[in-house]
């Protein structure tokens, strides 16, 4: 799972250097369905572990927070514009 | 003129019921002369020039009369088994081919078309005559191509024929679609096809003649000069090899591919939105219409072994043609021909493959049937070829499939021929679920077909556009043995490579010349094909650290591993 929210990271991380309208608007599209089944199926599982594996749980959190954020900020300030 | 095919058609269908088939008594008529003015340059010249109306359309009725009668000879003696009348046909096949190429270079000139014979005052008014039973009884304005004979055994038509009524004429209704695409456009052979004389399935026999030869009166005169040649020498000198061209195969897969369409459904065409406007139907001509969907697709089925040889054929004709580099020169026109004549042998394979019933418990013998032509292909027939698995046969036929790519040169084909394979794969996995595991592994070849694409040398931006790369990228990714790790190496290497490409140094060139297809105008395309990718990896992933752990903590899914399971003592739960 760390693998797959630091690809997540790292695709957030290219589209803040190429800010063409198909990869903004691949970001909102996809990146939406993805965080959706992050929420649904990943944090049942991060939750029941939490107390087993805490430190991994949090840096999985951490992880996925950083470009989650990103993106919120992002539209929001496209939004306003 | 108007009644002479339906004349003759009458005449052949009486000859083969009291001879059991054979036309051997009239096969003058598929040798006998048709009386055409030449049809040369001059004519055409004179044709935008100097001719009045009156003589334009007395032309172009000549030439569509005559493709009429081309097209009903062809569709009487193309299944007579005798190697000299099937030559014959094909010189037909070749001279009608010649007839619709002349036929549509006047029509350019001739926009206003009206076919001689017509009671009606235009060819736009003759597309919109009435509809076709009016005309039948005369009651209407339009013409009345053909009214068929209520039955018809010629060509194993069978089915049970509609009364006559319903079956005059084919030209009208498809004449309306005619008339439509061509407001404020040239008329073309292609728009006025649905008025001529309609090709039969017979006709598709003539794709299966092999070796054939023709008379050559001149070439048999010096023959028999020569004093040392022996009368049976001369006999095979004076024979030329004639063979089905690519300008005849062109012919042949276009009108099929019509046939295809209005004839089997796909998913495509049935599930649409509910939103969507619904498509319009596509009009049945009538004699495509008596036959039954299974029988149709029966015929069709006939015919793929014989389109496997020509595929073969060609695709070993273009290797020849290829330099000493392994390129190809893609604006050479037998080259594009070639190449089109690959990719509508591949479409037409799709086609049927993407027939909705063909994966229905009713007509899996057909499609085991179409597996076994493409396994044949690569194993030939040998006695225990019944005892082989279907999982294997299908294996056969993939790898024979897959293994055409080999010979095939151009990023178009390429992608017709991974078009099919999609296909035929989602076919597999539909129609024998119990042999998943078997298929899958016919996913990871997909995947690596795919992925050797996606890395093509010399791929520009004309070749391989954005969504040819996004069909690949997808079917690259998700067929893929290990996709997450696929996905990290794009992620990780390939996407950075190309951010840093204006600082460019040796390591990212090196990396980002593995996958040519990707470019500026693509990078958008990798970018959405990888996210959109990333969450059913995630759940793919997630389900098999289930299945490999399970735990009685994971019930919280509420899937179906940890209901299965939760009788089982409690394990140590896996870390993340």
């Amino acid at each position: 799972m760390l693998r797959i929210v630091d690809c997540f990271a790292g695709l957030v991380t290219f589209m803040k250097g190429n800010q063409d309208r198909p990869i903004l608007l691949a970001s909102l599209r996809q990146g939406r369905t993805f965080l959706e089944v992050f929420q649904r199926k990943c944090m049942p599982i991060l939750e029941k572990h939490f107390l087993e594996n805490r430190a991994l749980v949090l840096d999985v959190f951490n992880k996925v927070q950083i470009p989650t954020r990103s993106l919120q900020v992002w539209f929001c300030s496209c939004c306003e514009e | 003129m108007l009644c002479l095919c339906s004349h003759f058609r009458l005449f052949q269908i009486g000859e083969q019921i009291n001879h059991g088939g054979s036309l051997e008594s009239i096969n003058a008529v598929l040798g006998c002369p048709v009386g055409m003015f030449a049809m040369d340059d001059e004519l055409k010249k004179a044709f935008a020039s100097t001719f009045s109306i009156v003589q334009r359309n007395l032309v172009c009725s000549a030439i569509f009369f005559g493709i009429n009668w081309l097209r009903e000879v062809i569709n009487a003696f193309a299944e007579q088994p005798d190697k000299d009348l099937q030559s014959k046909t094909l010189e037909r096949l070749h001279q009608l081919v010649e007839l619709e190429r002349f036929l549509d270079e006047l029509l350019q000139n001739h926009p206003r078309f009206t076919l001689v014979g017509s009671a009606s005052t235009s060819a736009s008014a003759a597309l919109t005559m009435p509809k076709p039973v009016a005309a039948a009884k005369g009651k209407g304005k339009g013409k009345a191509v053909d009214i068929d004979p209520p039955s018809s055994s010629s060509g194993g038509g069978g089915g049970g024929d509609p009364p006559p009524s319903t079956t005059a004429t084919m030209a009208t209704n498809t004449g309306n679609d005619a008339l439509a695409s061509s407001n404020g456009k040239t008329l073309t052979v292609q728009l006025l096809r649905p008025l001529m004389q309609e090709l039969e399935m017979s006709a598709f026999a003539t794709l299966k003649y092999e070796k054939l030869f023709r008379y050559d009166p001149a070439y048999s005169q010096n023959s028999a000069s020569s004093a040392n040649i022996s009368s049976q020498q001369a006999l095979l000198t004076i024979r030329h090899p004639i063979a089905l061209e690519s300008d005849h195969l062109q012919y042949l897969l276009g009108d099929l591919a019509v046939k295809l369409a209005s004839k089997l459904p796909t998913a495509s065409s049935s599930s649409r939105l509910p939103w969507a406007k619904a498509a319009q139907p596509v009009e049945q001509s009538p004699r495509l219409s008596r036959l039954r969907v299974d029988e149709f697709a029966s015929r069709v089925v006939g015919i793929l072994p014989s389109l496997c040889v020509h595929l073969e054929t060609i695709a070993t004709r273009l290797q020849a043609l290829m330099d000493d580099d392994g390129m190809l020169d893609e604006s050479d026109a037998l080259v594009v021909k070639s190449d089109s004549c690959i990719q509508l042998i591949l479409r037409t394979f799709e086609r049927l493959l993407q027939w909705t019933e063909l994966s229905s418990t009713e007509h899996q013998p057909l499609l085991k049937t179409i597996v076994q032509h493409f396994a044949k292909r690569l194993q030939p027939t040998n006695g225990d070829a019944q005892e082989t698995t279907i999982a294997q046969q299908a294996s056969n036929a993939f790898a024979y499939l897959l293994g055409l790519s080999q010979a095939l040169q151009t990023v178009k084909s390429l992608m017709s021929l991974h078009a099919l394979l999609s296909t035929f794969l989602q076919l597999l996995l539909t129609s024998w679920p119990d042999a998943r595991s078997e298929f899958e592994q016919l996913g990871h070849q997909l995947s690596d077909f795919a992925g050797r694409l996606l890395q093509k040398k010399n791929v520009t931006k004309e070749t391989m556009k954005a969504d040819a790369v996004n069909v690949l990228l997808a079917s690259f990714i998700t067929r893929h043995a290990n996709a997450l790790e696929t996905i990290t190496e794009f992620v990780k290497v390939l996407l950075p490579a190309f951010a840093r490409e204006d600082d460019s140094n040796e390591a990212d060139t090196a990396i980002l010349a593995k996958y040519p297809s990707l470019r500026r105008d693509t990078v958008g395309t990798y970018f959405k094909v990888i996210l959109h990718e990333l969450g059913p990896t995630m759940a793919h992933e997630l389900v098999r650290e289930i299945e490999g752990s399970w735990t009685s903590d994971l019930m919280c899914l509420s899937c179906k591993y940890c209901r299965s399971q939760v009788s089982r003592p409690r394990l140590r739960s896996r870390s993340l």
